[in-house]
């Protein structure tokens, strides 16, 4: 097939509304076409700035509004009588005559379309609440709309600083040289109000501000103007890691000349000033009245202060200053969570990026949604001072489905998504089983690191024993978010399916009810036995979207269902499916998972089934799930869904361990760094291993968990190795901190875990001994999972990825194709492919020549 | 739907959800913030003598055939302009950026917003009930009485002149915010 530009396909694809057979044909074009997919995610991405862009138009006074219908509500209920029609609304919505008369006759509502749902902001505008009441008029709005971002286009010039030191400027343009308008007339009031606020931030940035040369203005220059040359005029200060970051850049193979030119790009991070940040998040300030930019500002600073304490919400670092002041206005989240990240960490040189002028394409947009919370990455750690490695055994596989979805999308997935662990524990290995007294059998091997030949890389395969053909009696809740975000096909039509298919599935000593919550929520069907499969099918086939979403009414009302239908011994389970964008209700992530928390320890366990894009919270469904002592999927297809509904429905439901923890000890004579990957967001302290109260992983039935730790014999150095300190000098000969004790073990795994019913926990203790095994000598296994560890660090441009390259990911991952029934570890091999065609090519660069494919 | 307050429930669910964008909708046609006001207004008011159940899945293409037909009529009454699908032709694109646009160009979804004032009415239409009011193709069609193809033909056309016109706003030869 042949497709044109100028083919309307193409848009329609792009936002989902091509009927399968054609979006198939499509996606064989675009598998072959990077223009294709360019134009895919340039058309996408234009598509989110105008929803965001039209979602921040001005709204007119809701009041006046909502006090009509209140009135006319009342009326209804005083007469409880048929229609009561209100003389003076008869003559004002006489005109509605079309209207009516086509909804009476029902033909124009009587399908329900499958398409694909555009967040939208609430009714007013968070941050024009203070100006509501002054009810100006429509062009004084625009006015005041224009006033307002050119005043945060001077605040977030004066924020345009470099992350890491105060004092370091990488390039800063004087707020004087700003082209401001001449003050639109109408928007004068809110103008002076407002000012203080700019003059603010203006002083508290001045003494930092150095001056630099014209040339180095990268952001209200136009784009067009600006050169390779100017752009290496950039004044940079003589910090060093900025010096780094320049060398970096200048050496960097990346942006081409041509490209700076046409886009003007620069290794500008964008950055709130932080004395002005960090007094907003201490106390609140008073907003002044009628000041958008504050009201916005401090709308976001407060959601920032409910992110669970010790994630760091980030957008994506991949921001230039075109895209991050484009943000600014509408997803202030941006400023804050930027900021707390370069806290964290100095960014990596890699993550300097260079970014498409327009639009970063889907990515950045999605990477901007604050559901994303980055789990940063392990760095070494040496094994004198921290010889204990402790974390939770959890496996949930949420990520690699949602690296999937954006690499076939045709995009690379923003950093924050990919996770090690959860894409390692993605693929079945050939673990063997447990004994068969055991909870747990486990398996290590240690062999070269693939990517830094001077370390080796240990893998700790732990597998669960399985339910041995029998599942006991089952109790689900099904509770459906059926709100209006879950219309597009990939959201409730897939999980419909999903769900009818795990129904199917059922037996008749298992039982299914059906809770949905939009706007409020409601009980679809009483806890049924799956006697009465086809009762239950024609229930999930019945539901649709529409409203908004109160998460929490569901939530309660599920667990509600599942505990009077308790199965002891059985599997009582909540499936939560939704694309969790919880809107009304308990909105607060702390407590909504409080709740959840407080269920759980009634034995009803919690999974959660995401779904969806745009308003995804990946971040809040990991957490729920997590509480809820379940597990969360992310389901991507219907082939994806079926995996973990179908075919690992055993690991999915039936819990084998409670709380499941493991503890590694290096022996320091042996290892003299270790780094562990992933499992970022599931280290714990080296004390909680033996506190039995402290929640951890859930391990299904047959599941199996994978572990990889990243060693340096003692004399090997390692990247990120902290310098001697300056005010403490080593005694010579240093003493030990303990007695070393002479062992020619490498490590001991040591795994903590409950019984799914609760009960004292059992520990079992492993050592384990390097036996200098090549790294051509080591299993299929081993060498799938250090691709699929090697890719991951990949994508995340990870500082620990060594000498890794697409190629060598995909030669890894070849070898250690083995024995693969389901075919995943053959998808993957495309997958690498993709992302290797994806960087290889600038995002969101404008076509280039058509070319010889089928996209013309 | 008896219940009073369920039914109070679900059309104040309906306003939050839907307001903003009709309101939105409604003064792109009107060319007016407060007669879109007004017909918002009347379109939740007949709102509330709809039986929810019937408009279940279908509440957001409802609400937007109500508002238009109303907004047009509004219109067809203040004898302002002419019926969207008369006209054909683009307003140009402002010769001299008023301050508002120069500053608007700090952001891409402004300066898409900018450039979305340049199409001609009927695509505007479309990419407002699309990516403001989130419409898919078929509800689109509906509200608008254009067939499922019209639709995806307008949406497609806008959206590539507007990729074509912010390149060209962006860096493009003779960029007019020089």
């Amino acid at each position: 097939m042949k497709l044109n530009k100028n083919d309307p396909r193409l848009t329609a694809y792009a936002f989902g509304e091509l009927p399968e057979k054609e979006a198939r044909e499509i996606e064989i074009v675009l598998a072959e076409s990077v223009e294709a997919q360019q134009a895919i995610a340039e058309t996408r991405a234009l598509g989110a700035a105008l929803a965001r862009g039209l979602a921040g138009e001005p709204v007119p006074d809701g009041q006046a509004i909502n006090a009509a219908i209140q009135a006319r509500l009342n009326a209804a209920e005083g007469a409880q009588s048929a229609p009561c029609l209100d003389p003076d609304l008869v003559v004002r919505s006489g005109a509605f005559a079309e209207g009516s008369a086509e909804a009476e006759r029902g033909a124009p509502w009587s399908t329900h379309p499958a398409g694909r749902a555009v967040s939208e902001r609430g009714w007013v505008p968070r941050g024009v609440l203070g100006l509501r009441r002054w009810r100006l008029a429509w062009p004084a709005w625009l006015g005041l709309a224009a006033a307002a971002s050119v005043l945060f286009f001077v605040s977030g010039w004066l924020w345009i600083e470099q992350p890491w030191r105060a004092g370091t400027l990488l390039a800063r343009r004087e707020a004087s040289d700003v082209q401001a308008p001449p003050r639109p007339a109408a928007a004068a009031p809110s103008l002076t109000e407002a000012r203080p606020i700019t003059t603010n931030a203006a002083s508290e940035s001045a003494p930092i501000v150095e001056p630099v040369p014209a040339a180095a203005r990268p952001l209200a220059e136009p784009l067009a103007t600006r050169t390779t040359e100017q752009l290496q005029e950039v004044q940079l200060s003589p910090a060093p890691e900025v010096r780094d970051a320049a060398d970096a850049l200048s050496r960097s193979p990346a942006p081409p000349p041509e490209l700076i030119t046409r886009y003007g790009l620069g290794p500008v991070h964008v950055e709130p000033q932080a004395g002005n940040l960090s007094s907003a998040l201490g106390e609140p300030q008073p907003t002044p009245a009628g000041v958008v930019l504050q009201e916005e500002f401090a709308g976001t600073l407060a959601s920032a202060d409910a992110a669970p304490e010790g994630q760091t919400t980030v957008m994506s670092r991949e921001l230039t200053v075109r895209y991050g002041l484009a943000l600014m206005p509408s997803q202030g989240e941006g400023l804050v969570r930027l900021e707390r990240e370069h806290r964290r960490s100095p960014p990596a040189l890699g993550d300097i990026p260079w970014v498409s002028p327009l639009f970063k394409s889907s990515s950045t947009r999605e990477s901007a949604n604050p559901g994303y919370v980055d789990v940063g990455e392990n760095p070494f750690q040496p094994a004198s001072t921290e010889p204990l490695s402790t974390f939770s055994l959890d496996v949930d596989t949420g990520s690699y489905a949602n690296v999937r979805r954006f690499l076939n999308s045709g995009a690379r997935p923003p950093r924050e998504a990919v996770r090690l662990e959860e894409m390692i524990n993605y693929f079945p290995y050939n673990y063997a089983p447990p004994r068969a007294d055991e909870v747990f059998g486990v398996q290590i091997e240690v062999s070269g690191c693939p990517w830094e030949p001077r370390h080796r890389l240990v893998r700790i395969a732990i597998k669960a024993r399985d339910a041995g053909g029998k599942r006991p009696p089952s109790n689900f809740v099904f509770l459906v978010d059926v709100s209006g975000s879950m219309e597009p096909s990939e959201r409730l039509p897939l999980l419909k399916q999903a769900l009818k298919a795990l129904v199917k599935r059922m037996t008749s000593t298992d039982r299914v009810a059906l809770v949905t919550y939009a706007s409020s929520a409601g009980l679809r069907l009483e806890s049924t036995s799956c006697e009465q499969k086809e009762k239950i099918l024609e229930t999930i086939d019945s539901l649709e979207a529409g409203g908004s979403t109160n998460g929490e009414g569901g939530i309660r009302q599920a667990y509600e269902v599942a505990t009077q239908h308790f199965i002891p011994a059985g599997v009582n389970r909540v499936l939560l499916c939704t694309d969790g964008d919880f809107n009304v209700g308990l909105s607060n992530q702390d407590e909504l998972v409080r709740l959840i928390e407080g269920k759980a320890r009634s034995g009803v366990f919690l999974t959660t089934l995401g779904v969806g894009t745009e308003n995804f919270k990946d971040a809040l469904m990991r957490r729920l799930a997590d509480r809820g002592n379940g597990t969360y999927h992310y389901l991507d297809s219907f082939e994806e869904a079926q995996r973990v509904l179908i075919e690992q429905m055993d690991a999915t439901f039936v819990t084998v361990a409670r709380d499941a923890k493991a503890q590694v000890e290096f022996n320091p004579a042996k290892v003299g760094a270790w780094r562990l990957l992933g499992y970022e967001k599931r280290l714990m302290a080296p004390q909680e291993f033996n506190d039995d109260t402290r929640d951890a992983g859930e391990i299904g039935a047959g599941q199996a968990v994978t572990m990889l730790y990243e060693i340096a014999a003692p004399d090997v150095e390692v990247r990120g190795r902290v310098d001697g300190l300056k005010y403490q000098r080593p005694v010579d000969p240093a003493p030990p901190p303990q007695r070393l004790v002479s062992s020619d073990e490498l490590l001991t795994l040591k795994l903590r875990y409950q019984r799914p019913e609760g009960s004292k926990s059992t520990l079992m203790e492993i050592p384990v001994v390097d036996e200098g095994r090549s790294p051509g000598a080591c299993s299929a296994d081993f060498r799938f999972a250090a691709a699929v560890a090697s890719f991951g660090m990949l994508l995340r441009d990870s500082t620990h990825r060594g000498n890794t390259t697409f190629d060598s990911v995909f030669e890894l991952a070849q070898q250690g194709l083995g024995n693969d029934p389901g075919g995943w570890r053959a998808e993957f091999l495309t997958l690498v492919r993709k992302a290797q065609r994806l960087s290889a090519r600038p995002q969101g660069a404008p076509f280039p020549t058509p070319s010889s494919s089928g996209f013309e | 739907m008896n219940d009073p307050e369920a039914k109070s429930e679900w059309v104040r669910a309906a306003l939050e959800r839907h307001g903003g964008a009709l309101t939105r909708y409604a003064a792109s046609i009107t060319g007016d913030p407060d007669t879109a006001r007004d017909v918002v207004q009347e379109t939740f008011v007949r709102l509330c003598d709809e039986p929810p159940a019937r408009l279940n899945g279908c509440l957001s293409e409802w609400l937007f055939t109500v508002c238009r037909n109303r907004a047009l009529d509004v219109r067809r009454k203040q004898q302002r302009m002419m019926p969207l699908a008369d006209i054909e032709l683009a307003a140009e694109p402002d010769a001299d950026p008023s301050p508002a646009s120069v500053a608007e160009q700090t952001d891409t979804s402004a300066l898409a917003l900018r450039l979305l004032r340049t199409l001609p009415l009927n695509q505007q239409e479309v990419i407002r009930l699309k990516f403001q009011a989130g419409l898919s193709y078929e509800e689109i069609s509906r509200v608008t009485t254009l067939s499922v193809s019209n639709v995806g033909f307008l949406l497609h056309t806008a959206l590539k002149t507007l990729r074509a016109r912010m390149m060209k706003a962006l860096w493009g030869p003779g960029d007019e915010t020089e």
